[in-house]
């Protein structure tokens, strides 16, 4: 059977990252899975990544997590505490050769949508794009977080037991 | 994508925004089938391929340059740091361009470096061994699938794990 692909042609993405040999490779792999070099812009930090946002909508931030300045993760918990940021819930790709499970939770809690283990592949990357344009999650408010549901697939159905922090007292508030 | 809607009703402090399906819809489904779609992505992206190999030489010559830093600062903090970017920055590279055993290798040598912020005088010689190794990798594009690539990356395991690499892996003087 066919997979079909997305036609990204539409959508405009902000890529960073503070090498440029990153970015090209970012870049070559969207421009051939179809976006115009148009829809793409791309920044050195998540500074000037924040200070582009003023004026550019991307709809996908594809960034790194290693970056001076502002790295990939504060910038992304920047984004997402800001409530009159218009991108405040644009998707966010993370790339990174880190792949230790405490920096994937430190994404994950700064409101990062998505994690790729550097290197990139083009598959590894077309995967995670898709995952944000086809299956969106629902965002999250709670006073600490603001984000992507961090639990994937939610069964309203569900009937097992139940071991959430916030359902158990005992274990969210240990004595 | 900014409408909000309050369902919860065990947890009041907690909001949850349905998911926006704006992208779904800017973005549909093609007819073009998804592999093709790939492979010419990839053919894009080799076009690189001559660019990738001169940062992969500057790349194994700054490894090797942070490596001689180490031994002469005798494994210091700001040493060890720089070593750690160099070996992080080709772990992250190299795989996409075919190179994936310089990236497990220097995955090795990261994973050995955490939680390490100076090197005792054995520890430099683990560091050796993967800057050797490193180095054999990038010069014959090794692959990790075949028995002299898993020689390698085993033998670097175990001398991490603290025990001693097996007879004939090439690490010493590559």
């Amino acid at each position: 059977m066919i997979r079909r692909a997305a036609d990204l042609r539409s959508l405009r993405f902000l890529v960073v990252d503070d090498v440029e040999f990153s970015r090209k490779i970012v870049k070559t792999v969207l421009r051939a899975l179809g976006v115009p070099s148009d829809n793409m812009r791309e920044a050195e930090s998540g500074t000037e990544a924040l200070v582009l946002l003023v004026h550019y909508r991307p709809d996908i931030a594809i960034v790194d997590y290693m970056m001076p300045q502002l790295d990939g993760i504060r910038f992304a918990r920047t984004l997402r505490q800001d409530p009159s940021h218009p991108c405040r819930m644009m998707p966010i790709v993370m790339l990174s050769a880190y792949s230790k499970a405490r920096v994937v939770a430190s994404a994950r809690d700064a409101g990062v949508t998505e994690f790729v283990v550097k290197p990139i592949s083009v598959s590894s990357l077309y995967e995670k794009l898709e995952e944000v344009i086809l299956h969106p999650r629902q965002f999250v408010e709670t006073p600490t977080f603001f984000g992507p549901d961090r639990h994937r697939h939610r069964d309203r159905d569900y009937g097992g037991p139940r071991r959430r922090s916030a359902d158990m007292p005992a274990l969210a508030d240990p004595v | 994508m900014t409408d909000k809607t309050d369902n919860t009703t065990e947890h009041p402090e907690v909001r949850f925004i349905p998911p926006s399906y704006r992208l779904k819809a800017k973005a549909p489904l093609t007819g073009e089938d998804l592999g093709t779609v790939l492979a010419r992505a990839e053919i894009s992206l080799n076009r690189h391929h001559d660019e990738f190999l001169g940062k992969l030489k500057s790349g194994m010559a700054s490894l090797q340059q942070a490596f001689d830093a180490l031994l002469q600062a005798g494994g210091d903090e700001t040493a060890v740091k720089k070593l750690d970017d160099e070996a992080h920055d080709l772990r992250g590279l190299c795989g996409t361009f075919g190179y994936r055993t310089v990236t497990d290798v220097c995955a090795i040598l990261c994973a050995f470096l955490e939680n390490r912020t100076t090197l005792s005088a054995s520890e430099i010689e683990v560091v050796r061994l993967h800057i050797n190794a490193a180095a054999l990798a990038a010069a014959r594009q090794l692959d990790g699938s075949t028995a002299e690539g898993k020689l390698v990356l085993d033998g670097l395991r175990r001398v991490v794990a603290g025990g001693t690499p097996p007879q004939g892996t090439p690490l010493n003087g590559a």
